[in-house]
Parts: structure tokens; sequence; C-alpha cells
């Protein structure tokens, strides 16, 4: 966020930008050689060249004739949130709301599209201008007649990252009318790694299991030492169980018997929360009549809306 | 535990589609000098069917004057790495051309020292037949 200050509206560097020209052919629209490059090492094959140059012009980006990217953004935007969504949803049936929530920013949210974006060399193709005093009185119409002159002006300043990331948004909305989005999401940004562990942050598992088990009307978890080493030399390993009448429903480690019995619970709570299924076919796989036909929906657990 | 207000992916290039890691090509000759002789019949014969076979490679031909002829190799992680082609005829140029293509920005040494990259390290490091001992009866 920059605080801009007012600035002098006499002071008049009007620049006559190309919007102003009155010819159709823009020689500023053309395709870089970067962007036939990036076009072929993401596969991306659109039926029209100019819609991935549309794509990557960030909405900052005065110097061309072409439509805006808004649309296709907002559109790569939800269909990003189904796939992934629908992912999640089905390998984790049992996953926690807040777990969920996390996971999903964890693939589509800015940082890791903006991660992706560079690691693919989108910053070298993006067409954006960073939002300065100038730029500002160019498109004076967003705030002239509603902002009182003497009050500082809030406005989130654009960076590289937030660009890349929405040009990656818009990328999948381009895509959206080849029914190419699915291989793309699952190839390019469901292939990459978030530690769902990571997404389920306990302060006290062992209260959480002993609720979980007596909603489940379970017998009480109880902790039992199933082995240790080295129990009063300087690395001492515990190895904690936690049971639940026979079954075992955790395991943990520690160099103290705390420890082991912490991660025991933590341990617990993920073997049945974060419990993934292997084998599934997704929703939006199924598009011929022979594999409606074959669909067997697989089964959704009740995911719980707190943890 | 990644205690992060929010969590981010960490790239695993090829388990889904694969991100081919050379971005760019940069060719340097001279015109005149005899050690870019190769080059310029390399750009004659084979430069641009290896352009065509690799799409995703952005490749850049520019003079050089008075300079030994050179290969750049630019990488998705922005390292580069340059061979000197000086004095050779166009099929060892190629070969060259195809190492740079192949690499990735890394370093090739660390590569040793480093086999596996993985996210998920083995604890007690990968098994290897040269710290072994068969058992003997």
């Amino acid at each position: 966020m920059t605080f801009l200050t007012h600035f002098n509206k006499n002071n008049r560097n009007y620049v006559k930008t190309s919007r102003n020209k009155n010819n159709n052919d823009n020689e500023e629209d053309t395709i870089s050689p970067q962007l036939y490059a990036l076009a072929a090492r993401l596969n991306i094959r659109v039926s029209h060249p100019k819609l991935l140059l549309q794509a990557v012009t960030h909405k900052t980006y005065d110097n061309t004739t072409l439509p805006s990217s808004e649309g296709f953004r907002v559109l790569g935007n939800h269909a990003l949130g189904l796939y992934v969504t629908e992912y999640l949803h089905i390998k984790y049936p049992l996953i926690p709301l807040p777990c969920l929530q996390k996971a999903l920013t964890g693939y589509c949210g800015h940082v890791s599209l903006a991660a992706f974006g560079q690691e693919v060399g989108l910053q070298h193709v993006v067409r954006w201008h960073p939002i300065t005093d100038e730029y500002l009185y160019k498109h004076s119409k967003i705030y002239s007649n509603m902002v009182p002159e003497d009050k500082p002006v809030k406005i989130k300043q654009v960076t590289i990252s937030n660009v890349i990331a929405e040009s990656v948004q818009s990328i999948i909305g381009i895509l959206y009318k080849d029914n190419a989005t699915q291989k793309f999401i699952h190839d390019h940004i469901l292939s990459r790694e978030v530690k769902i562990q990571d997404t389920m942050h306990l302060e006290d598992p062992q209260k959480e299991l002993f609720a979980l088990m007596r909603r489940k009307e379970r017998a009480q978890p109880i902790a039992r030492l199933k082995g240790e080493s080295g129990a009063l030399s300087s690395n001492p390993v515990f190895v904690v169980g936690i049971y639940s009448d026979i079954d075992q429903l955790g395991e943990g480690y520690g160099s103290s018997k705390k420890m082991a019995e912490f991660r025991a619970f933590r341990d617990a709570l993920h073997q049945y929360y974060l419990k993934e299924v292997k084998d599934f076919t997704l929703p939006s796989s199924v598009n011929s009549p022979e594999a409606q036909a074959n669909f067997k929906p697989t089964e959704i657990g009740d995911t719980t809306p707190k943890l | 535990m990644n205690k992060a207000k929010f969590l981010v992916s960490k790239p695993k290039n090829g388990v889904g589609g694969f991100v081919f890691q050379c971005r760019k090509i940069e060719f340097n000759y001279c015109e005149r000098s005899g050690s870019s002789r190769g080059m310029i019949e390399y750009f004659k014969t084979k430069l641009i069917p290896f352009a065509k076979r690799n799409p995703q490679i952005e490749i850049i031909v520019t003079p050089r004057p008075s300079k030994h002829p050179l290969v750049r190799g630019t990488y998705l992680n922005e390292m580069q790495k340059d061979i000197c082609v000086k004095n050779l005829d166009p099929k060892e140029i190629d070969k060259y051309v195809q190492l740079i293509r192949d690499n990735t920005g890394y370093k090739a040494k660390s590569r040793f020292k480093k086999p596996v990259i993985s996210t998920t390290p083995s604890v007690r490091g990968i098994w290897s037949p040269f710290n072994t001992r068969p058992h003997i009866i």
C-alpha cells in the first residue's frame, strides 16, 4: 500500500497514448519470441495467438489495443478454484474445512501462482506498468470526483509478483474455451507439493483427539510406551502409541516421553482427518458417454466445519 | 511444522507436466574471422531445423565482431552456460548446442555429491554398492 499525496492537477504532462491514435494495427501488440517460447514450454495451444498476448497483458498496461484480460482472469481464478477444490475434497474426504481452505490457498493463492510463474519464465513476458503519480493522473477518472483534495489516497501498488499471479489466472481463463484447463491445472499446479500436514496446526492435539473419540463414541484414547532406547543417555528415543481399546490410532517418537506423546496425538489426528484416498475418479474427468456410464462417484466424507 | 500465515506450493517438475529448463540460446559469431567459419556453416545448415524441433527455446543470432564464436544458454533459474566453439565444424557445434539444450541451470559439479534432489530425502542415505559388505559364511 502506498500513500500518495494529492498532486497538482495543473501539472499537465499528458502524453498521447495509442488509444488516441486512429490506427487499428498497433505495432506494440506484436507477439514476442519469448511468448512463443512460453506457449511451447507450457503446451498452450490457443485458437487465436493474440489471446495469449491478451492474457499476459496486465490491466495497468496502456499501450495496447487488445481488450482487457480481466474477464479471463476472473474465469480462470474460479476454474482454478473449482478443479483444485474438487481434487482436494475427493482425495481427503475427512479434511476439516479450515485445513481445506489453507490447502486451497497453498495451491491457488497469489504467492504460489507467482512462484510458479517465475519458475516458468513469465516475468520476461508479462506487460504491465507500475502505478505512479503520472499514471494515476492519466487515469484520473478513477477517483477525481470522489476523493477530497486534502486527504491522501491509499492505492495498492502493483508488483511483478501480483502481475505474474494474475496472468497465470488469465492463461487458465483463455484455456477454458478449448477445454484444456483441467490438463493444465493438473500438470502444472496440482503436481506441485503442498504438505497437507502443515495445514493442520494444533496447539493441543490431546484435547482434540479426546473430543473426536467422544464424538465417535469410542473408547477413551490411552498413551502407551511402545519402546525406548537410550533412556538415560544424551540422545534418548521414546516411541509412544495412542490406543483406543485395542486399535492403535497414532504413533510418535521423541527424545522425551512428553514429546513422543505429543507427536503421537498429532499423528492420530493426522491419520484420521488427513486420510488420503488413492484411487479416485474426478467428476470433471468424466467427459464421454462411456465414462459417464461407468462412473462410480467417490464417497465424500463428512467434513467438519471447525477442528 | 509450517506456521506461516499461508502455505506456498513447491515445484515438482516432471510429476505432472514437464517444463523445459533451457529458455534461450544465443549464438555469437564474427563475419570475417576464421574461427567462426564452422559456426556460419552451422547457421546455414543445422540451426533452423534445430529451432523448429525446439519451439520452447528462444534463439538469438548476433554478430560479435573480432571475437571467437560463442554459444550461450540461459535457463529458467537465470543461470547461463557458455561454450566457445572456435574452429569447430558444424557437427561438433551441433553436439555442444545439444549439450546446452539438454542441461538445466544448476552446476554439474554439485550433482556428483548430491545425485538425488528430493523434498523427502532418505534418512540414512541412498544405498550404494560401494558401502556394503556382503554376508560371507
